[in-house]
């Protein structure tokens, strides 16, 4: 089955619909069966007909009846595990289909819609084959065998009920065509209304803070009126459906009875036969009052599926390898990644970018970036960048927000292509090898974390199944976290989800750069691990990533100062105003910006030595590198002015930046904030 | 019943709704409701008449004597009857999805309502949640539409053509009655089986919605680390977890109607032959007989129908009995507990008072917070500090109000924080929500007077002018989490614009409002903050210098216990709290 296509009818199916069909339609058939054949017992009774005759007519009305029941039965249930079948597996292909396209963000798309769509819109889309395909079929057998019985009875009748059913379905018909569009609108209604309940939900905090509750109360009435107008469509074009069925069988039933009368007073036909006919009349009435039913709701149906086919038409992210299949777990690392590593006692594969553009979108910053095709609206977030990871050589990665961190590890990850440029896993193009092999080397701790709603030991497992409690203990401790460890009631079986069991912040930091630690690969990246933690915990984290990765490869980013000091190469994005060249280690072994272009730098250049920090007594004017928006502070720290150009002793003192530009005061027709007492 | 649905709970399954709650949420309903059971009564009485037409028609044709003109005012009769059973049959419709719908947005506003504020204190997973009042209470319409008319009507109908059977022939009512009386018994027999399979179905379905809301946000993460496969096929599995239950509930579900059919079919066989009999005997009935047989299988097509829709219903009955369990989470204390008079508002800064405020989280055995003692006065702004876990996060949602204290409490201006707070706070947590919903109404969050002009001088104000500027369709371009993301610190930005928009809140409560960010940007936000803030009372949470500045007094935490607290500008920018030479 092709990944992208809606898993509709395969090999199998058409007939697993036919049978069910066949069935529905034995059941209903057996049914008019049982009509005309008790109406004629009825009848012919009191004419006295042969015993042979009677006793073959009560066994039929037996058979049928037994038929009738159990044929409906077995229809029913074939139909429903059809339909069921058929959810379940574009449940999966739902997720299968979310995989490729996440992280590249669905247009228009969040997640309420998308939990919609799982839920919801594959059960509209089954019910195209439960509720409709295979009544519809049952009903048409059924309602051919009325026919074909009354015509041969009288063909006048059977004309009748004929044009009586015709004009009875296109009356169906044209009351579901015209409810149609605002029926059509119901799924993706629903979608709006589930996303609104989830992003209500989840930002309780903020509306309740902000006595804001009634307008998403009142937002979700409004997103509940398109729903109610999509329902209201759907019920009105079941109403006129029904009221036309009930006409056309009506008006059948009335027909028969005025053309058989007709026919008796002519003598064509006798009473039993009159008494057959008009029960078939009734039966094909009864026929066609389960056609509404069936088709009332059909345009929702569709919309739903086509909700779905929707996903099977995007774009991928990264494109996978071409053709192959991905294999089931990381796979083994290719030969000459091995080979490699042997070569260098073992250490670990090189990754490194050369001359790396990746394109994202202007208007938005941060995650995504989508590689490959630069449309109206996308700039280069990053060109001509080289960056090189090699064990034991770990690099930070600093920038201001919005240059395009996160889409560099995107682009390590494979998430996202290149637009220009290589990426070499140890003197091989990534081009060459499937992304999960990649992917097999790198250890990644994302900005954001997430956690699953599932056991603290699951959690962190996630990249080592293999790991044991203890390792995962000794790592906790190492990250400060084994006091928090010891002070949970079930320990590592803890489930860890905010309504269960509520995580700081910095915990869950921590617990993602366990998590890649745990994972024992050969590069990490961990994007911004310190970010909510205060400084002694953080120097702590640093000092014990460093220390378990020091035969790794590390990629560290970070805005903090006082970390990029520990690292001896910096690699450093400018907001776009130009090529930036990633840091390769100094041979002092400083913590030095490389690579800037000299003209951001009027008259500075930290490798002089009348650029460094002034000295006044115990006071240190911090000196700023300015780069527009990119500010740096060399740290007044004694360890830094140890390795630093020979300056001398420099004491933590006030160190206060001067800001870069002014702050406008805030717009007048702003509200004023309360006096300043001074 | 509570201590049940807990024990149904931890078996896997979803306990299912008792009849107050269906009338509760019928409340809303009843008129249409009614009106469609009078339609149903209607439709089954115009069924009596469509019986006594044709059969008089036939008898008249058996026994000849068939003359045009009766010929014709029978087919007209019929027509009429088919006229008005189209009407009926239009009005139930309508009228049922009236009721269904009002019920339905009722049970969604109630139950939306309880949801934000569980989250608010931090206690409900936002996709169950999505997926409850989603899909869940989608699945009532069923409930309200079919089966509750239905349930009147399968006493009604039966009886309402009993009576005119047992005017006809009185055994044959008799024999029809006892078929009619056992059929709820067989069915209900065959149906207490499958409440047990039902429940488990609704607990997976949710289980589902949850699992796929969670992966959804942790996707990237499974892909990095090769595991997606794994969920994959977790997901498959539950997926085919689901179908297997939903198949059993449905095979049992469909025999009770199978079972009703073949009772059906008894019952009319016994009637057959009884008048059969009679009609042997001699009586000339045979147009009573007629109708008799007519009407006799229409006895357990009320039944029969409810059975499937009951059938139909159970997810709506298990998603209601959810919904009591959302109720009973939401009962907070009520606010006539605690004492307090609202009070006239003085205008200024807001003063925070924190009397021996705990709180403990369940499955923690150190409580987050221990006897807090802080006195904020007004106009004064602080910094908390400390290790992180050390429960800042926590205390500013006390203060906030979103989460009642364990133990103390919390006073502003006086008035303990519980029995509500008339104002809006300047809230800004460590990670903003963005709504799905366009730009204007993220930031003015629907609060009066909130216009295009105010909300774009508010993101001006908080730094986000050039972004607004780079969107396409400006305020109104709807933002949505996974097609354009915003970074973290403009997030953050976000959430300080929409403190901007409405009246300027008098105290502020910050989490990590820097945190992320880089230097630049961290320092221009802290003045910006600085300068927005002015002389209102602020609390920030915070490890960042550049935000510490922003604050007068510094308090540090230490696994729950305040453990200092100093003016940040006496000592010469050493912190208290951190050894020196560290920074």
């Amino acid at each position: 089955m092709s990944g992208r296509r809606l898993p509709a009818l395969d090999h199998g199916e058409p007939k697993r619909v036919l049978a069910a069909a066949g069935l529905s339609a034995a059941g209903e058939i057996a049914a008019i069966g049982l009509l005309a054949t008790g109406a004629w017992l009825l009848f012919a009774a009191s004419l006295r007909p042969p015993i042979l005759l009677l006793s073959m007519a009560i066994g039929a009305v037996q058979l049928f009846s037994f038929l009738r029941g159990a044929a409906r039965y077995g229809g029913k249930l074939a139909s429903h595990d059809l339909g069921l079948s058929f959810q379940a597996r574009s449940r999966a292909w739902l997720y299968r289909r979310l995989e490729r396209l996440l992280p590249a963000g669905l247009p228009g798309g969040n997640q309420g819609d998308l939990l919609a769509r799982l839920i919801s819109d594959t059960e509209e889309a089954q019910d195209l084959v439960v509720r409709a395909a295979v009544p519809v079929l049952a009903a048409g057998a059924a309602w051919c065998a009325a026919v074909i019985t009354a015509g041969l009875l009288l063909p006048s009748a059977g004309w009748v009920i004929l044009i009586s059913g015709v004009l009875g379905t296109a009356g169906v018909a044209l009351a579901v065509i015209i409810g149609g569009r605002k029926s059509a609108a119901l799924p993706a209604a629903r979608g709006a209304v589930c996303a609104w309940i989830l992003g209500a939900v989840a930002s309780g905090e903020e509306l309740s803070a902000m006595r804001a509750e009634d307008w998403a109360l009142n937002r979700l009435a409004e997103c509940e009126r398109a729903l109610g107008a999509g329902t209201r469509a759907v019920a009105a074009a079941a109403g006129i459906a029904r009221a036309a069925a009930a006409l056309a069988g009506g008006g059948g039933l009335a027909a028969v009875a005025y053309v058989g009368a007709s026919a008796i007073r002519a003598g064509r036909i006798g009473p039993v036969e009159f008494g057959v006919l008009v029960f078939l009349a009734l039966g094909a009435a009864a026929v066609l009052q389960g056609l509404p039913d069936a088709v009332s709701r059909l345009p929702a149906h569709r919309a739903g599926a086509e909700r779905l086919s929707d996903l099977a038409r995007m774009q991928d992210s990264a494109p996978e390898t071409a053709g192959n299949r991905r294999p089931a777990g990381p796979g083994p690392l290719p030969a000459s990644v091995r080979a490699g590593a042997a070569g260098r006692g073992g250490a670990g594969p090189a990754v490194a970018l050369r001359r790396a553009a990746i394109t994202g979108d202007s208007s938005r910053s941060g995650r995504s970036g989508s590689g490959g095709r630069p449309d109206a609206g996308q700039r280069l977030l990053i060109s001509d960048l080289d960056l090189e990871l090699r064990p034991g050589h770990p690099v930070a990665l600093a920038g201001p927000s919005g240059t395009g961190k996160t889409t560099v590890l995107y682009a390590l990850l494979r998430f996202v292509d290149l637009t220009a440029g290589e990426l070499i896993v140890d003197g091989t193009d990534a081009r060459a090898m499937p992304p999960e092999q990649i992917r097999a080397l790198l250890a990644w701790s994302p900005e954001q974390p997430a956690l699953f709603p599932a056991s603290l030991r699951a959690n962190l497992r996630v990249g080592a199944p293999a790991a044991t409690d203890e390792q995962i203990a000794g790592l906790l401790a190492d990250l400060r976290l084994g006091t928090w460890l010891e002070q949970l009631d079930r320990g590592l079986d803890t489930v860890l989800a905010p309504w269960a069991h509520p995580v700081s912040g910095g915990e869950l930091q921590r617990l993602s750069v366990a998590r890649a630690l745990l994972a024992d690969r050969p590069v990490l990246l961990l994007d911004e691990p310190t970010s909510h933690l205060d400084p002694p915990t953080a120097d702590a984290v640093l000092a014990a990533v460093l220390e378990r990765a020091s035969n790794r490869s590390l990629l560290w980013v970070t805005h903090r100062q006082d970390e990029l000091a520990q690292f001896p190469a910096v690699c450093s994005l400018p907001p776009g105003r130009g090529p930036c060249s990633g840091v390769l280690p100094d041979r002092l072994g400083r913590s030095v910006l490389h690579g800037y272009p000299r003209e951001l730098y009027p008259g500075r250049n930290p490798q002089l030595a009348e650029d460094l920090p002034q000295m006044e007594g115990d006071r240190v004017h911090a000196d700023v590198l300015s780069a527009g928006d990119f500010l740096i502070a060399q740290p007044a720290r004694h360890q830094l002015a140890d390795r630093s150009l020979g300056v001398g002793q420099a004491r933590p003192a006030d160190v206060r930046p001067p800001m870069s530009r002014p702050v406008p005061p805030p717009h007048p027709c702003l509200a004023q904030p309360p006096p300043d007492p001074g | 019943m509570t201590g049940v649905r807990n024990a149904a709970r931890t078996r896997g399954r979803a306990p299912v709704a008792d009849s107050t709650e269906i009338r509760r949420l019928i409340a809303v309903a009843r008129p249409w409701l009614a009106g469609a059971v009078a339609v149903g009564l209607g439709q089954a009485l115009l069924l009596v008449a469509q019986a006594a037409v044709l059969s008089r028609l036939l008898a008249t044709a058996l026994y000849g004597g068939l003359t045009a003109s009766a010929a014709v005012r029978a087919s007209a009769a019929i027509g009429l009857l088919a006229a008005g059973q189209g009407l009926g049959g239009w009005a139930w419709e309508a009228w049922t999805e009236s009721g269904a719908r009002r019920a339905r947005s009722a049970t969604r506003r109630q139950a939306v309502a309880r949801a934000v504020r569980l989250a608010a204190a931090g206690r409900c997973d936002p996709g169950r949640m999505a997926t409850l009042i989603g899909a869940g209470v989608d699945e009532l319409d069923p409930l309200v539409a079919r089966v509750v008319p239905r349930t009147v009507l399968a006493l009604a109908v039966p009886a309402l053509l009993l009576a005119w059977i047992g005017h006809l022939d009185l055994v044959s009512a008799g024999l029809a009655g006892l078929a009619v009386a056992l059929s709820p018994v067989l069915a209900g027999l065959v149906g207490a089986q499958t409440a047990g399979a039902v429940r488990h179905r609704l607990a997976s379905l949710e289980r589902l919605g949850a699992r796929f809301a969670a992966l959804i946000e942790g996707l990237p993460l499974l892909r990095a680390f090769g595991r997606a496969e794994d969920h994959e096929r977790a997901v498959a599995a539950s997926g085919e977890d689901v179908r297997a239950a939903t198949l059993a509930t449905l095979r049992v579900a469909l025999l009770s109607g199978l079972v009703l059919e073949l009772l059906a079919a008894v019952g009319t066989a016994l009637v057959a032959v009884r008048l059969g009999l009679r009609l042997d005997a001699g009586q000339h009935i045979f147009p009573q007989a007629l109708a008799v047989l007519m009407l006799t299988p229409e006895l357990f097509v009320p039944l029969r129908r409810l059975t499937s829709d009951f059938h139909a219903a159970a997810t709506g009955r298990a998603t209601l009995a959810s919904l009591g369990e959302l109720a009973a989470a939401d009962r907070s204390p009520a606010a006539s507990e605690i004492q307090g008079r609202p009070g006239r508002p003085r205008p200024g800064p807001l003063g925070v008072v924190l009397e021996g405020v705990s709180l403990a989280v369940p499955g923690r055995s150190d409580p987050v917070l221990d006897g807090i003692d802080l006195r904020i006065c007004p106009g004064e702004r602080i910094c908390l500090v400390g290790e992180s876990g050390a429960g800042k996060s926590c205390l500013l949602r006390i203060v906030a109000g979103l989460v009642p204290p364990s133990a103390g409490r919390a006073l502003i201006e006086g008035q303990d924080i519980r029995t509500g707070r008339s104002e809006a706070i300047g809230w800004v947590p460590q990670h903003p929500v963005v709504l799905p919903a366009s730009i204007l109404d993220n930031v003015a969050l629907g609060r009066p007077g909130v216009d295009e002009s105010i909300a774009s001088a508010a993101l001006e104000a908080a730094e986000l002018g050039d972004w607004l500027k780079s969107r396409r369709l400006g305020l109104r371009t709807p933002l949505s989490e996974l097609d354009a993301p915003l970074s973290l610190g403009e997030r953050r930005r976000l959430a300080i614009a929409r403190n901007l928009a409405g009246p300027r809140p008098r105290l502020w409560l910050l989490d990590e409002p820097t945190a992320g960010l880089d230097l630049a940007s961290s320092e221009r936000l802290a003045a910006a903050l600085g300068l927005v803030i002015g002389g209102a009372t602020a609390i920030i949470a915070s490890h960042d210098p550049s935000a510490r500045i922003l604050a007068r007094r510094q308090v540090e935490l230490r696994r729950g216990r305040i453990t200092g607290t100093g003016d940040e500008r006496t000592r010469h920018g050493r912190d208290l709290a951190f050894p020196a030479g560290a920074r």
